[in-house]
């Protein structure tokens, strides 16, 4: 399995996505579809019509993947962006610090390739330290224990798509899509119901298969060490911006957690000595209704 | 569920298609660039008292329903939010507004907004907002509607400030509607959905020494972490969200509309201070102090079922942030004649903002305030 889709990632696909440790799905799909009409009996109208919508994913494929290559070069790239953008439905974009999409947030405050300016700058202050190491190792744990839920939730969909009646034999059905679960009906933004059957089985296997990861001993190992050396790595940052901020006079963060503390206190106390603005005066015990 | 038909009809063409993903993206382009408005929380309202960052607001009467009713003749009632996202999911958009459907069923309706906490707010803890400054925006409630006493509303860690708040000072309250609100922190264990209750775990599995590093970093709780700590919790889902998700969206501007505000929504993540936040992760999360009766507000642990006004306890039933048993166990420690549930089959932010909660837990609260203002 590993080496088809290697396979596949090298000979392209339709080019949404450069694959990585295994091919996007959407190209998956794309070229599954092609194959399910090359063998597929119908009226060359059908055939016309399934072709064409599928050449229109595979257009919207690349270009969200030129996109996401853009705006992973500007953010600076993460490890294995190889100059190219994900596809939409890579998994890997997850695990890419400079992809953005859903951890963009995450992997700024995690990666090192995508400390937030000005932090960049002053990377090589702790590039050096043993916590750099420590934290690069780390992430590629994190990476590893989440990489391996990704590939289980894409051999429980590809058991189960070809065991369900919508995903065995395709047809130009199963590419279809029907609107599915009126989006009005449930959270803004749900996507279960969109593009066809065979795309919400991918939702709920994949969903299931992380949550499944990211409950297990060896993710939660990770993540604590991810959050730790993380934090490790911050402590020798803050200390070495700490010196260079002393001859300019400038509070440190301690100093001012510490202001903020004298002075909650003191409003707490001024509070315990005065009445509220509208008669509400502070009581101390409890009141039975 | 409905199925509307072929999202690509039987005349559309690959072309058709690639059009409308053009129009999608030039639309994407002008809310970018901040051209069109995607405003949230419109409603009109008028700030009527403030305590430090924290404002109080009273929304402005809407031609009520019932023609025979009067403006303001249920509540009042007042409306906050936890520190984590802000109480503007209430008021979504016109057709997904919690806060109108109350306002037009004759609510005389208030709502909090604790502002932006800064690192000079780290050291607030449960005692200030649940205590002192909930008990001060009660009092300016009571003073603005000339009522003895005041229904609240608690969204999620609002509704365990409410709860603590009722807690100590029942007296002052017509009922309290704690929404998508957890009590017991450990009773995802009770939940069958492996997809629920991942916050849950998380934060059982750190060390609290840990927790407190994390804080302390900044003196807050990020808003940008929790944030992505939510974004984490359906990652299939959260993909498919900003591709197919918006390919789906192609062709309908008012569906795009719903979902750029529903994005303005998730991305508006104040800090949490830091005192709030590890009384919220390590006294609630890891500890479960709360229903153990070991949670204390302003020296004096609390005791749910001192509790001593209606409770109408209001959930999601596909919560994946809230489990269900999570804030079903309320019904164990409040007193049986006072409690009330609705279940509502919606997520977390679905019973707000769904249209399908929207025929749900809007008439359940106007009814439960009706009847309180009968009793």
């Amino acid at each position: 399995m590993a080496d088809e889709e290697q396979g596949r990632a090298a000979g392209g696909g339709t080019g949404s996505g450069t694959g990585g440790a295994f091919a996007d799905p959407l190209d998956m799909l794309i070229e599954s579809g092609r194959a399910a009409l090359a063998a597929t009996p119908m009226s060359p109208s059908l055939k016309a019509r399934c072709t064409e919508m599928l050449d229109a994913w595979a257009r919207f494929a690349a270009v969200y993947a030129e996109a996401a290559g853009r705006a992973s070069g500007a953010a600076g790239g993460g490890s294995g962006a190889e100059g190219g953008g994900r596809g939409p439905f890579d998994p890997l974009a997850w695990l890419d610090a400079g992809a953005g999409g859903g951890l963009g947030d995450l992997w700024a405050l995690f990666a090192g390739a995508a400390l937030p300016p000005p932090l960049a700058a002053l990377r090589h202050l702790v590039t050096g330290a043993r916590e750099w190491a420590n934290y690069a190792a780390a992430l590629e744990r994190f990476r590893l224990e989440l990489a391996a839920g990704w590939r289980r939730a894409w051999e429980r969909f590809a058991r189960e798509a070809v065991a369900s009646p919508a995903g065995g034999g395709a047809t130009a059905d199963t590419f279809e899509t029907g609107a599915g679960p009126d989006a009005a009906d449930g959270d803004p933004g749900d996507v279960g119901g969109a593009p066809g059957a065979l795309f919400g089985l991918w939702l709920r296997v994949a969903d299931e298969e992380l949550a499944r990861t990211m409950r297990s001993p060896g993710f939660l190992a990770a993540q604590e060490a991810l959050i730790r050396a993380r934090l490790d790595c911050m402590e020798v940052l803050r200390r070495a911006v700490a010196e260079i901020a002393v001859p300019f006079g400038l509070a440190s963060a301690a100093e001012v957690v510490e202001l903020a503390t004298r002075l909650h206190a003191l409003e707490r106390a001024v509070g315990h000595a005065a009445p509220r603005a509208g008669g509400d005066a502070r009581r101390r015990g409890r009141s039975r209704g | 569920m409905t199925r509307t038909g072929r999202w690509v009809t039987p005349a559309a063409s690959g072309e058709a298609l690639a059009g409308r993903l053009a129009a999608l993206a030039e639309a994407l382009r002008r809310a970018q660039a901040g051209e069109g408005g995607v405003e949230i929380a419109t409603t009109p309202k008028d700030e009527i008292a403030r305590r430090g960052k924290a404002r109080l607001y009273r929304y402005r009467p809407l031609p009520v329903a019932d023609d025979a009713r009067p403006a303001r003749s249920l509540g009042p009632m007042l409306i906050l939010h936890g520190l984590i996202g802000r109480q503007t999911i209430a008021d979504l958009e016109p057709g997904r507004s919690l806060v109108r459907r109350l306002l037009e069923g004759g609510v005389d309706l208030f709502v909090l907004d604790w502002g932006n906490p800064t690192r000079a707010d780290c050291a607030r803890d449960f005692t200030d907002y649940a205590e002192d400054d909930l008990g001060a925006f009660l009092a300016a409630v009571r003073s603005a509607s000339g009522a003895a006493r005041v229904a609240l509303l608690g969204i999620c860690e609002g509704g365990v400030f409410a709860l603590c708040h009722a807690a100590r000072h029942s007296a002052g309250l017509l009922g309290v509607v704690p929404v998508v609100t957890p009590v017991d922190f450990h009773a995802d264990r009770e939940d069958p959905d492996p997809r629920r209750g991942l916050l849950n775990v998380w934060v059982r599995s750190l060390p609290a020494g840990l927790i407190e590093r994390l804080i302390a970093e900044t003196g807050n709780l990020p808003g940008q972490l929790t944030g992505a700590i939510f974004q984490q919790l359906a990652p299939a889902r959260t993909l498919a969200k900003y591709s197919v998700g918006l390919a789906a969206l192609a062709g309908r501007p008012a569906r795009l509309a719903t979902f750029l505000r529903m994005e303005k929504w998730l991305a508006d993540r104040p800090d949490h201070p830091g005192a709030a936040a590890r009384e919220w992760l390590i006294g609630l999360y890891q500890e479960n102090r709360l229903v153990e009766g070991r949670f204390e507000i302003a020296g004096e642990p609390i005791d749910l079922g001192a509790i001593a006004c209606p409770v109408l306890n209001v959930f999601g039933t596909d919560d994946h942030i809230i489990p269900p048993p999570c804030a079903r166990a309320l019904a164990r420690h409040v007193r049986p004649g006072l409690y009330e549930e609705l279940r509502v089959p919606a997520g977390h932010v679905g019973v707000f903002v769904s249209r399908r909660a929207q025929g749900v837990v809007a008439p359940a609260i106007l009814d439960w305030l009706a009847r309180l203002g009968r009793r």
